[in-house]
Parts: structure tokens; sequence; C-alpha cells
């Protein structure tokens, strides 16, 4: 068909709408190529990758391919939305006009997310809302960040209104509650406080068929057991047989047959409080030898703890463990876990357990839901909000408990069972409210906008990356750890202490002078006179 | 006074009698022809010492009277038959040419003794550029007319029979009966839209009247890589990937020092446990020495008044150098020529070609070929256990296993050509000719990759596979083309001094073709590549159709003046399906004239001058395809439609169940207005003969301008659509061609020489003020050549961290042994708006020659072909360590780049910069420090063949003649490329190779 008489019957709308369903549009999410924001914070490190990893290494460019691949999606997204809004109305005589508005509003959405990626990356960019012309987009100069963000505010608030809470038997596409909370994190980015509130209260507040709660279990949310969870706000499925999947062997261990080259940083490992709530570096509970013991479950659920069973094989990196115990094949076997059998066994330390089924290991094949938002976000963004704004209160000890305390299993109330929030400090709240974004959302892409908006890049991203000591160094006295890491008030870890006990793995150089903005892709400035670079590119 | 002459005429290499020859006297009309035992007899007046004998088909031969009773052998003459140039729905003589047309003998093409014909054209004709970048079994090369003339697809049109097909290399090369190039627009403008980068045109052979005649030939070749990249040794190859790792901020690299030191006996302890492998898997994998390659063709001709015809059957088969890989063709033609009356006949014409190929499916990991593997792969990974089986390698990346295991794709293509052609000859000087051919292909391949399972060094199973399902990929397709022709063709002379003809056609060509692909993953079993055996879950199929139609109506007209003054024009009018209505319609018209001023009275006196001849056209020519650059550039014949893509699937839940729905989108911007490209061009050239026609010369200059050329433009990202294709700019070329032959003959010693030398220059003169970049290596825009590389200029390899710091850079990342490049516009900051025009990338002053020789039954040839300017780029396989991150490294850079371990003297030698992956992007950008000068000279082809033509002892088995032959292709060659390099090659391509072979041919 053609563009001429497309856009013509419900059908076809509906066809347009289903294209921005797609992976592609809803970046940042999981990959295994190396242009995933997980790579480019201070939790993760991917070994891997031609050309290093151009943000931590200080060598974006404006030819970097990533980044033309992020700008060139949303742009796309969005003009196949400008394009159905301009042409929607050739079916406005076969389909009720509830469906044609129901649409639009998921458009519109879709569009005003595209313009929060494009605005939180690249800052000022061109606002395209019709069809262009080359000649047209050749010649579209650039609206500031803050016009395009009051315009999307809008466009969110459209959407809020005009989709459904919940879709009962009917096919799940875009809600209410996905609207509001892309507004919140919208508003959380530009740090829009007040507007973060509001929003992310009035996703708290949706009752009824399509109200949010947390998941029981937060090790099984991001499985494939909980993508059906009442947590998931928007999330885009994935299937094998539907040819939308992943390899995810950079992420398995390497005697699950994979290559453990995307690994959990020490500082993501060193972030988890210990049971009492208190940092590692303030909390008695904290042993080095033992650096799992009686840590917030959700270091267990986010990162192999050394000497348990993971994919089949006791996980022991240590280096005199050349040989490991598999309760899959019922037997000893050469541990390709370790650097002293495998000179590219993970070089932290760390393997990643958060989403990881079982079953990768023999499919070499990832299919578990993207999760694009979900509930949790939308409790702490309302009590960043409220901290921001100088409102600390119960309704921020609230949302951050309620978080909390599902990570231990409990509820809220069983204040008793795990270490529950209670200062009104605005000061301790921030810092409280920042590390528990981080573990929280560990290894889910958000630490990344979550250091350049706090710009705290230009510190975190200049420190290097720790691994574990080679085996022919490693103290054996001192293993893992050889100390307590000091953690200072941004909760950014210090490793300059250890000495050799420590092995750098990469020198991580993010230059603040440019990297807190994007480049724009050369080829673009180069076809629009009007685009001008942003500075230092 | 006359006196009695007798004799017999006989074919010089068959001995038979010939009837019919016209034997004369020279400078009179007195003379006679032979009779039915060749016998004649002649009076000649007293004085006369010399006969002249002709006869068609054989060289012309004055005789000396020595006696009353001769014996005159005549030779086969070839070049006789070329006197008749086929020309574009017709033929010229080849003296009244007034277009540039290059010819080349069936037997110039056979001569090179290659597998493809457009490699025998290397070097072979003035402007004919041909290229190539592996010598793969089944491999054709790239062929050019006169240069660039589009940013799209350069490839000539080639025309067999009338038919226009989709690639010479479908053609046998015995088939062949002649080869015409049209490089100009005159005499390309026939063919309109599609002769803007020239026409090929080849005839095959058909049957002539009298004997029969069946004629075998067999040919075996051996074939050897010209040049292979080697890889440093397993500690090396620690000891830098430590640096690397090192360099770009780790405080040790992952290998031990213990490794490297104590290499050899840990590897004589534990040879098994990585990284003790020390494994050239380049020799692992190319398991053959000598690739082979034979060849069987026979013939058959025979021919009466009313029926003459051909048949010929050609095998040839190709091997590799590694397993699962080989090329098989057969190919099977007859032409039939049937006289109906005097009035009508008949040209019908049947041809059947199949090819099989066999080919290792590509490596999972890398989708790359087991060359590429094999370069790519470090030594440190074993390939086998010490107990025989494969080993895991890199993480069950065994380039080995993959190849012997893995899995194979074998693809059978079919094609069945039928020609059916009447001509009628109302009147003495019209010729009308109905012509329809249609063309059926029928392809199919399957691809099976299997999983392959690998065990521990122990014996026991591991979790590594080189894949996670076995997967089947088949596909299914079919075109059909149907070209029908109508032709009428007048010829008149006036009193043997005004000479016309025209010419008048309708040519209608309609195309379509169909797709089927189906596929499953997941099979239990790896040995039953069949579908049904796969998973039911993991199904897949698609399909996909099209077509495409082109009419045209045409016409030529040609007058002479006494064959002194020549002048003819042509038009065609095209409209193509592909555009949208109003856009379809375009006419290209051409003239040219030609002036033989050998043929002037006052030159009749310049012995030494036995041809002379100026000619020069203008014209204009056509190009209409267009490619789809997200699509592997397939044809896109629907340009003008903004069409919407259903391609996709988006997946959502139901109840909680998942339902994949069908996405709408247009991804590609359309240009409705998209119309024809179209080509001027203009000639002026030379042919000249001398000294009694041994020494002949031809030249040309011609200038070709291209407007409103297909390409796919970069287009702003916030349009939010992929490039289409767009009427962009104009490009110009210029260039000029030079062919020298020398031919002589002392006594049984014949010999013949031939050089050709051309060049051209291409300039880009409008881009509508874009441009498009290619692999962000070359660039075509406004000011530049085609395909020109563009990039930074390189101030040298940065010597200390002080002269870094200093200077601009591409990032703060870029240190002391990273390369450095000038600041162009002074900001501070090396980025794309710092890079220039580095010069062209394409070959110039490309030359070719051959040298002849024959001596009763020997025969020799040689022929060389080169290139004189060039700058090129080595291949990443040659010259860029650890590829994908772990890759091999190149011998051609121990001890040559930039190291911190070495002294300030030995660093201000180096030739690389230093090893890092954070600076890579800069290191190896485009810049002036990687281009060298890749001229090359190189012998393409020797050949030294017998033939034994002992009547008696051939008669008794039966035999006319036999000769046998050996030959050398590509077997020296100069260049300034490293010794790892071949000039001609590609990056991890199949290498180019050094044939050697041998053959017989036997004439029945």
């Amino acid at each position: 068909p053609g563009s001429d008489n497309f856009y013509s019957n419900q059908n076809e709308l509906e066809l347009a709408v289903n294209d921005l369903y797609r992976l592609d549009f809803w970046t940042p999410v999981k990959e295994s190529t190396g242009a995933w924001e997980e790579f480019f914070s201070d939790n993760c490190f991917y070994r891997g990758g031609s050309g290093g990893n151009p943000v931590i290494a200080g060598s974006l460019s404006s030819t970097d391919g990533n980044v033309q691949t992020f700008y060139q999606n949303c742009y796309k997204a969005i003009a196949r939305a400008n394009t159905f809004l301009e042409s929607k109305d050739r079916a406005a005589s076969n389909t009720p006009l509830a469906v044609i508005t129901r649409l639009e509003a998921e458009m519109r959405l879709i569009r005003a997310y595209q313009y929060t990626k494009l605005i939180t990356h690249f800052g000022d960019v061109p606002l395209i809302l019709k069809t262009q012309t080359i000649e047209e987009a050749s010649n579209v100069g650039k609206t500031t960040k803050a016009d395009i963000y009051s315009f999307i505010k809008t466009e969110y608030d459209f959407a809020a209104q005009n989709l459904p809470q919940s879709y009962g038997a009917a096919v799940k596409r875009l809600t209410k509650g996905a609207a509001l909370a892309l507004k919140a994190r919208t508003a959380l980015y530009m740090g829009d406080w007040e507007t973060a509130r509001t929003a992310s209260l009035a996703v708290m507040e949706l009752n009824g068929a399509g109200a949010y709660s947390l998941n029981t279990s937060y090790a099984a949310l991001f499985q494939r057991a909980g993508e059906q969870s009442a947590e998931i706000i928007l999330s885009i499925p994935r299937d094998q047989t539907q040819k939308v999947s992943s390899v995810p062997d950079d992420i398995l261990t390497r005697n699950a047959g994979g290559f453990a080259a995307t690994m959990p940083t020490r500082e993501l490992v060193d972030a988890y409080e210990c049971t009492d709530g208190k940092p590692i570096d303030e909390s008695p509970l904290y042993n080095p030898l033992k650096p799992f013991d009686n840590r917030d479950p959700r270091l267990a659920a986010t990162v192999v703890p050394f000497n348990t069973y993971w994919l089949g094989y006791n996980f022991n990196p240590h280096p005199d463990s050349t040989q490991v115990w598999s309760n899959k094949l019922g037997r000893k076997v050469t541990n390709n876990d370790t650097r002293a059998v495998a000179p590219f066994a993970t070089f932290t330390g760390f393997v990643w357990r958060k989403g990881v089924e079982q079953s990768w290991s023999d499919t070499h094949n990832e299919d578990n839901d993207a999760i694009i938002i979900r509930f949790a976000e939308v409790l702490i963004t309302y009590a960043e909000a409220k901290v921001e704004l100088g409102q600390a209160d119960a309704t921020v000890l609230d949302a951050l408990n309620k978080v909390r305390a599902r990570a231990y299993g409990v509820a809220s109330t069983q204040t008793g069972s795990y270490p529950a929030v209670t200062t009104l400090d605005l000061t301790e709240l921030k810092k409280v409210v920042r590390r528990e974004r981080r573990i929280e959302f560990a290894f889910e892409g958000l630490r990344y906008m979550d250091l350049i908006r706090w710009k705290l890049a230009e510190k975190a991203l200049t420190k290097p990356v720790i691994g574990l000591p080679d085996p022919a160094n490693h103290n054996r006295a001192k293993w893992p750890f050889p100390g307590v890491t000091p953690i200072d008030d941004d909760g950014i870890a210090d490793y300059s202490g250890f000495g050799a006990d420590v092995k750098i793995l990469f020198t991580r150089s993010f230059d603040k002078n440019k990297q807190y903005l994007w480049p724009i892709p050369a080829v673009e400035v180069r076809l629009n006179p009007k685009l001008t670079q942003n500075p230092n590119y | 006074q006359t006196r009695s002459v007798t004799g017999k005429v006989i074919d010089a290499g068959t001995k038979e009698s010939l009837i019919g020859v016209t034997i004369s006297i020279p400078g009179t009309k007195t003379g006679t022809t032979t009779d039915a035992s060749g016998l004649f007899s002649l009076n000649v007046p007293t004085g006369t010492d010399k006969l002249l004998v002709t006869y068609i088909g054989y060289q012309e031969q004055m005789v000396s009277i020595t006696g009353t009773n001769l014996t005159i052998s005549l030779a086969a003459d070839t070049k006789n038959l070329n006197d008749v140039v086929v020309v574009g729905y017709g033929t010229q003589k080849k003296k009244d040419l007034t277009g540039a047309i290059s010819t080349i003998s069936a037997e110039d093409i056979t001569g090179r003794q290659t597998a493809q014909i457009s490699e025998s054209l290397q070097g072979a004709v003035p402007g004919v550029s041909v290229t190539r970048s592996s010598a793969a079994p089944g491999a054709g090369a790239t062929v050019q007319i006169r240069g660039v003339t589009t940013l799209n697809s350069n490839a000539p049109l080639v025309v067999v029979d009338g038919i226009p097909v989709s690639s010479m290399d479908l053609v046998n090369p015995n088939d062949v009966e002649s080869f015409s190039v049209l490089k100009d627009a005159s005499s390309a403008s026939i063919y309109g839209s599609r002769g803007a980068a020239g026409v090929i045109l080849i005839t095959t052979k058909r049957g002539k009247n009298g004997a029969s005649n069946l004629d075998y030939n067999f040919e075996y070749a051996l074939q050897k890589p010209t040049a292979l990249p080697t890889y440093v040794n397993s500690p090396t190859y620690m000891r830098y990937f430590n640096e690397q790792a090192t360099n770009d901020g780790s405080a040790t690299g992952p290998y031990a020092n213990d490794y490297i030191v104590n290499f050899d006996a840990r590897r004589a302890a534990t040879p098994d446990l990585f990284p003790f492998g020390n494994t050239d898997w380049q020799s692992l994998i190319l398991t053959r020495d000598y690739a082979p390659r034979q060849e069987h063709n026979l013939s058959f001709t025979s021919g009466t008044e009313k029926l003459k015809t051909k048949a010929s059957f050609g095998y040839q088969d190709i091997g590799a150098f590694y397993n699962n890989y080989n090329y098989e063709r057969y190919q099977f033609r007859v032409n039939n020529d049937i006289k109906l009356s005097d009035k009508f006949n008949a040209n019908v014409d049947l041809s059947f070609r199949r090819l099989n190929n066999l080919s290792p499916v590509n490596n999972p990991f890398s989708g790359q070929s087991p060359i590429y593997e094999a370069r790519l792969m470090p030594p440190i990974y074993g390939a086998t256990y010490t107990n025989g089986a494969y080993a895991i390698a890199k993480d069950g990346r065994n380039p080995l296993a993959q190849l012997n295991e893995g899995g194979t794709t074998t693809g059978a293509s079919n094609q069945l050509q039928g020609r059916l052609a009447l001509n009628f000859k109302p009147i003495k000087d019209l010729t009308l000719t109905a012509q329809v051919a249609p063309t059926f292909d029928f392809d199919k391949s399957k691809a099976f990759s299997k999983k392959i399972t690998y065990t521990n060094a122990d014996g026991t199973s591991s979790a590594a596979t080189n894949t996670a399902l076995t997967t089947l990929r088949e596909s299914r397709n079919e075109t059909y083309q149907l070209n029908s022709q109508f032709l009428a063709n007048y010829t008149k002379s006036f009193n043997n001094k005004h000479n016309f003809s025209a010419l008048a056609g309708f040519e209608s060509i309609y195309f379509n073709y169909e797709t089927l692909g189906a596929g499953r993953d997941g099979f239990a079993l790896t040995d039953y590549p069949y579908l049904s055996v796969g998973s039911q879950l993991l199904r897949d199929n698609s399909s996909d159709a099209g077509q495409e139609s082109l009419q045209s109506f045409f016409g030529r007209l040609t007058y002479d003046f006494m064959g002194k003054y020549y002048i003819q024009a042509n038009l065609r009018y095209d409209q193509s399906s592909r555009f949208a209505p109003g856009f379809r319609g375009a006419s290209y018209p051409s003239f040219s004239a030609g002036w033989s001023i050998s043929e002037e009275n006052f030159m009749k006196n310049v012995k030494w001058v036995s041809f002379l001849k100026l000619r020069a056209s203008y014209g204009g020519v056509g190009n209409q395809r267009i490619t789809n650059p997200y699509q592997n550039n397939a044809q896109n014949y629907y340009p003008s439609q903004a069409s919407i893509d259903l391609s996709n699937t988006a997946l959502f839940y139901q109840n909680g169940v998942l339902v994949p729905l069908t996405t709408a989108a247009q991804t590609i911007y359309a240009i409705r207005d998209i119309r024809w490209e179209t080509t001027k061009s203009s000639d002026i050239g030379i042919d000249a003969a001398f000294l009694n026609n041994r020494l002949s010369i031809t030249a040309d200059y011609y200038k070709k301008s291209t407007k409103d050329i297909l390409l796919s433009l970069d287009i702003p990202y916030n349009l939010g659509y992929d490039r289409p294709t767009q009427n962009a700019g104009i490009l110009d070329v210029y260039g000029w061609e030079l062919g020298l032959n020398w031919k002589d003959k002392i006594g049984d010693f014949t010999y013949s020489a031939g050089f050709n030398i051309a060049d051209a220059k291409s300039k880009i003169k409008n881009m509508n003020g874009t441009r498009q970049e290619i692999n962000s290596q070359q660039v075509n825009m406004e000011g530049s050549q085609f395909n020109e590389w563009y990039g930074y200029l390189s101030t040298g390899i940065y010597q200390n961290v002080a002269a870094a710091n200093g200077a601009a850079k591409t990032s703060s990342a870029i240190t002391a042994g990273d390369i450095g490049y000038v600041d162009l516009d002074h900001n501070g900051i090396i980025n794309a708006d710092d890079r220039v025009l580095l010069g062209g990338s394409l070959p110039r002053y490309q030359y070719g020659g051959n040298i002849n020789i024959g001596y009763k039954g020997f025969d020799f040839s040689m022929a060389f072909q080169g290139v004189g300017k060039r700058l090129s780029r080595l291949n990443n396989d040659v010259v860029r360590p650890f590829q994908e991150q772990f890759g091999n490294f190149p011998t051609l850079l121990d001890g040559n780049f930039w190291s911190k371990t070495n002294g300030a003297e030995q660093n201000l030698a180096a030739q690389y910069p230093r090893l890092s992956n954070t600076s890579s992007t800069n290191n190896y950008a485009s810049s002036d420090f990687w281009l060298i000068d890749g001229s090359y000279f190189r012998l393409k082809n020797a050949t030294l063949g017998y033939t034994f033509s002992k009547q008696a002892l051939l008669k008794k088995i039966g035999l006319q003649s036999i000769r046998i032959y050996v030959a050398a292709n590509d077997f020296l060659t100069s260049s300034k490329f490293p010794k790892y390099a071949d000039p001609e090659s590609g990056n991890a391509s199949y290498p180019i190779v050094t044939t050697f072979l041998g053959g017989v041919a036997v004439k029945f």
C-alpha cells in the first residue's frame, strides 16, 4: 500500500500506531551491543566494543554511531506520529471518534517521549510537529529545551486525559498511568520538581482496574514470572518465537557458556546498604572478607554472591578455586569463572543476576519483556521531587519505605523487619533517595541519566573501574576485598587507598566540558546550516 | 600472350580442398574459381607473376607464380569475420564505424584461459576497466566502461544475441563468436535508457555451411594464492594484547606474564589449556595448497544450405582451498539457422545453464566466511585437543569445526532461454525481423546452519556451542523476462557513391520476479536438512514480488559518400514503468561523423599510411537503475511511490496472552517526480593503420556529463525517513584511450603485439548541496572525484604526551602514540569539519598488452595488465590489530608500531600508531596516514601451445588436429604492497590466485 490512501480505516490507523510499539523507539532498553546507557554509568563495566566505551573514555564524538542511531530513531518515531496525526481524519467517516482520539493520544504520548529522550540527551533540538519536505528539514533550527519541555507537558496531559487506565479484555496498549509516569520521569530529569511531584502522585492515586502496586518479589519482577505484574506501568513484550529477542551471552558466566563481558562494578556492589540501613563504611555489620553478608537483599538479587550456585555451577572467582562443583552436571568441573583458569573470566569478579533466567545458559536467548517504567520509579520520583521541594513529610517516607520493605519481602508497616527510613532531615533524605534510586534500578539503564542530571558524572565517571587483582598478585588473606571502601556524601566510592590490593581495569575520563550533552550527529549538522553543534564537539 | 596456370587450393589447417575460391589477376577483372575438387585453371598474360587468392573466411593471399601447377594453402582468417562489427541491432563494417566501438576476438577471450569471461577482459580493451577483489570459485569481476558514469551502478548493459542479460559470465567463453564494446553515446544511444554505462554485445557461434565438425576441449588447472597475510605467534600476541590493555588504562593485561615468558614450557605441559594453543588457523583452514579447476567443452557444428546447427556443451568444476566450497556450471546451447525460402529465414536458439554452488554457512558469531575467521582468530586458541576432538577455541567459535561441521549452503540456479527470430526480405534491400525471446530463471538455495556441541579437553561435554540452534533457511525464486523486438533494416547504394542505410525498431521488455523463503530453527537432528524436522515453534516464511517493463522505439540512419565521408544519427524513445506517469518517457538522440582521410586522392600516394580515419560523435544515453540501499542494493522497481512497509511485528498482551500485531510505516521518503538519469557524451577518435596494415592505432578522447544522477543522498535525520534515491547533481568524466597493435609475418613466423592504455578522471560538479559518504572513508560531494578518499590530514604520530596535549585532538583520550591531525578550521577541536578530499580512489592509467607468436605448430601468447596510479588503503586483515577486540596481530605491524616500551628513536621510526582500543576511532579514521601507492603491474597470462597436424597419423585415428597447451595466469606481480597483500584483494576475501593449467583441444 502507498501513503496516499493509507490511514483510511480503523485497521490501518491501528497498524500505524502498532509500529511505534517496537523496541527501537523505546531506548534506553537493555542491549548487548555496548550502546545501553547502563554501560555509560558507574554501575556496569562492559569490556567489549570497538573503540571501547566513548562516554566513559572521554572520546565521545559527533560521528559516534550509537548517538546517531539514538537521534535517528527518535525522529523516525516523531515523523511517523506526525504523519499519522495529519492523516488520521481520513478514517473519520468509518471509525468511532473515541477510537481515533485514543489512537491520537497514543501517538502524541509516543512523540512526547521521543522529545523527552532528545532534550535530556542533546539539550536544544529541532521541534518537528508536522511532516516536512527535505528542504524544510534542511533548514529547521533548534527549539530550546525549555520550550520543548513545556510543549510536551501538555502532550503528556492530553494522553493522560484520553487514554484508558486499563484495557480489560482488549489488547493492552498505552495507558493513562504510562502517560503520567513518563511525564513524571521527564519532569524529574528537567528538575521541574512540582510537576514531577504532581504527576507521580497522580499515578500513586490511581485506583480500580489499572492501579499499580509493587510486585511482592523484587527478584521475580525482572523474570518471565513478573511480566504481568501490577508494578509494570509500561513494558515492551519480547518473545523468541516472534523473533523479538537478543543474545545474553555477555551477561552469563563463562562456566555457563557465556562471556562475562558485561560486569557489575565494585562501586555498585559497595553502594548497597547493610541490613541496618547504613552504608558499608558506617555499618558494623559489614565485613570486606564476606561482602555479601548482612546486605540489602537487592544485592544478592542483582549480583551473584560468591560461592552460590548460579546457572548450574558454584560461582566462585577465587584464584585458588580452579575447580568448582556443578549442580547441573553433578560433578566437579574446571572453573572458568576464575581468572586463574580463564584470563577473560569476569574482571571485576562480579556477574549480573538481575533478570537473568536459568534457561538462558541453554537457549542463549533473552526474551524477557523490556520494562520501560515501573511503579517503584514513580514512588522514588515522588520522594525525590518532594525532598527537592523541601517538603520532607510522611508521604515521602511512605513512598521510600514501600520500595525498601518490598526488597525485604515485608510490608512497609513491619518496620522491625527492614531498615525503614525515618529521618526527615532533607540532606540525609536526599542521600537516601539517591542511593535508593541507584540500587533499586541497578541494571535498568537509569543510572547514567541520574549522574548527568545530578552533575555527578564528572566525579563518578573520572574514577577508575576497579577489579580483583591478578590471580598471581592477589593477597589471599584479603580475599575478596582488602578493606572497607570509603564512600563520600555523593555516594561515590574511593579505592585509591588500596594500592595493589585492587586492580585498575579501566581509567574513566568523562569530559565535563562537553559530555553533559551528547553531540548532534555530524551528518545532521552538515546537512542543516541552522543546527549548531553542542559545545566542544 | 598468355599461359595457363593450374593449381589446387587447400585449407592450411585441415589440408582439405576448398571449393569456390576466387583466383584473380591483380588489378584486373580476370579470374576464376576452384571447382568441387579445389582445382582451378587460369590463363594469365605474360609478365604477370602473381595471383590474388581470395575466399570468404580466409586470409587474402598474393601468390607468386612459381611453376604451372600450384598448391596454395589458405589460412582461415577470423579477422576477416571481425571486419563486420556487431553494433546495436545490426552490424557494420569496421571501416565504416563512426562511434567508439572496440572488439575483442573470440581467441582473445578463450586464450586467457579464465573461468569467467569478465576476468579475461582485464587489460584487453582500452577504456574497459576490470577489477576484482577475490578469485573465489564462481566469482566474476567488475567491468566498467570508460570509468564511472553515474554514482549508482556502473555495470554496462550486456546483450547476448540481441537479448539483454544480467551478466556476461552467464555465457560460455567458448561459445563467443564476437564481442563488441560500445563505448560512446553514438554507438550506445540506440540502447537509450540502459546505455549510460556502455554496452557489451556478444554474439554466439553459429553453424556454417559445409563440413561437420566435432570439437572437444579439456582443461585442468591448479590455483594457488598470490599472497596471504601472516600473523604473530602466541607469546607475541599476548604481550601486545597486554600492552593494549595497559594503554587503555588497565593496570595489567589479562594474560599473566608467566604465560608469555614460559609459553613453550606451559604449552608442552598443558597444550589443551587456553591460552596455550599455537594455531596457524589459516593453514588449518586452507587445507589445499592448490585449488583444482577443470573444464570440458564439446561442440558440434553442421550445416547445409537449408539448416545450420551448432550445439555446444560446457562443464566447469572449480574447487577451493578449503572444504565445502565448490562451483559447478553446466552450459548447453543450440543455435539453428533455418532457410525457409529466398525471402524467409529463421533463427531458433535455445540455451540452458545450471549452476551448483556449495559453500560453508557463514559463521554464526560473525556472519563471515572461513577466510575471515581464519585470519581473525589468534593463535592462542587451540583448534583440536591432543585427543583429536575439536576444541572449544574461543568460546565455541572454532573456525575449523565451523567449516567442517557447521553446515553448508547449497544453491542451484537454472536459466532457460529461447530465441526465435524470423527474417523476411520482401525486397532486395530490406530485411524485416521479428524476434521473441523469453528467459526463465528458477533458483533455489538451502542454508543449513548446524549446532556444534563441543567437549572439554577431558572429554566431558561442554556448555559451549557455535550457535544456540540448528537452523534451516530455504528459498525458491523465479524470474521471467520477455524480450520482443521488431526491426526493419534497409540499405541502398546509388552509383556506388551514395550509401544509405536505415533501421527502425520497436522493443518491449517485461520482467517479473517472485521469491519465496521459508525457515525453521531448532532442529533436534543435524543430519536432515528438511523443514519438517525443525521446531514447530520457530518457523518463519516470507515472499515478495515485483515487476517492471520498458517499451521503446528506435531508429538509425547512416550515409556515406564513397566510403570517405560518413554521417550517422540514432534516436531512441524509452518508456519505463519505474517512474510515475508523466515522468516515464525519455528520448536519446545521437550523431556521429567520420572522415576516411586515407581514401582521399591526396593520400593515395602515401604508401606507409594504409588507413586513416577521424571520427566524432555526440549523444545522450540514460540510466534507470535505482537500487534500495536498505535491501542489499536490490533494484527498486517502485521508487516514486511512498510505499507503506507492513513487514514488522509488534507484540502486545491481551488478557495476559502475547499477541503479535502487524505494523505499518512508511520508512523511506518518496520522491514523486524522480526521473531518468541522463548522460551526454562526446567523443573524438582516430583509427589508423600503417606499414601495410602491420601497425594499427586507435585513439579516443571523450567527455561525459551525467545529470540527474540517481543517488541515495544523505537527508536530515529530523525528516524521520531513510534515504530515498533522488535525482542529484552532475558528474563529469574526462578520459582518453590509446590502443596500439603490431602484426607481422616472416615466413612461418607470425607475431603480433598489442598495448593499450586509458585514463578517466571524474569530477562531481553539483550534488544539490549535499553529499554521500561511503563507509566514512570516501565521499561523493561537489568538487570531489567519484568515491574520492575523504578524511583528515595527519600530522604523524604524537611522539610524546606534551605534543599530544598541545594539539587540537578528536577527544581528550588522545595521547602519545596516537595519530594527530591538522585542525583546518582552527577551532581547537578535530571533528568532522576538519576533513578534506585526499585524492581519488579509482585506478588511473590502466594499461594492458599482449604478445602472440606463432611458428609452424607452436603458438605462444602472453598478456599483462596494470594500474599506473592509484591511492589505496591496506585492508584491515593486513594492517589492523585486534579486530573484534580480540583478533589476530598482523606480522606487518610487529615491531613497527609506536610503543611506550620503545626508545625515542625507535618510536620516531614507527610506522603505525600505538595499540589502543579507546583511540582506535581516532587512529583508524580515514586520513592520508593510511593511504599508499596502489599501482601495480601484473603478468596476466602466458600460454604455450602446439598443434599436431601430421595428417597421416591423425587421420588413422580419425582426428583432424590436436592442440595441447600449458598456461599460467597471474603469476608475477610488481607493486608497493607488502608481500602479505595482493594489490587487488579485498579485505578478508578469498585470495587472488595464480593459476597453472594445461589443456588439450581435439578436432574430429
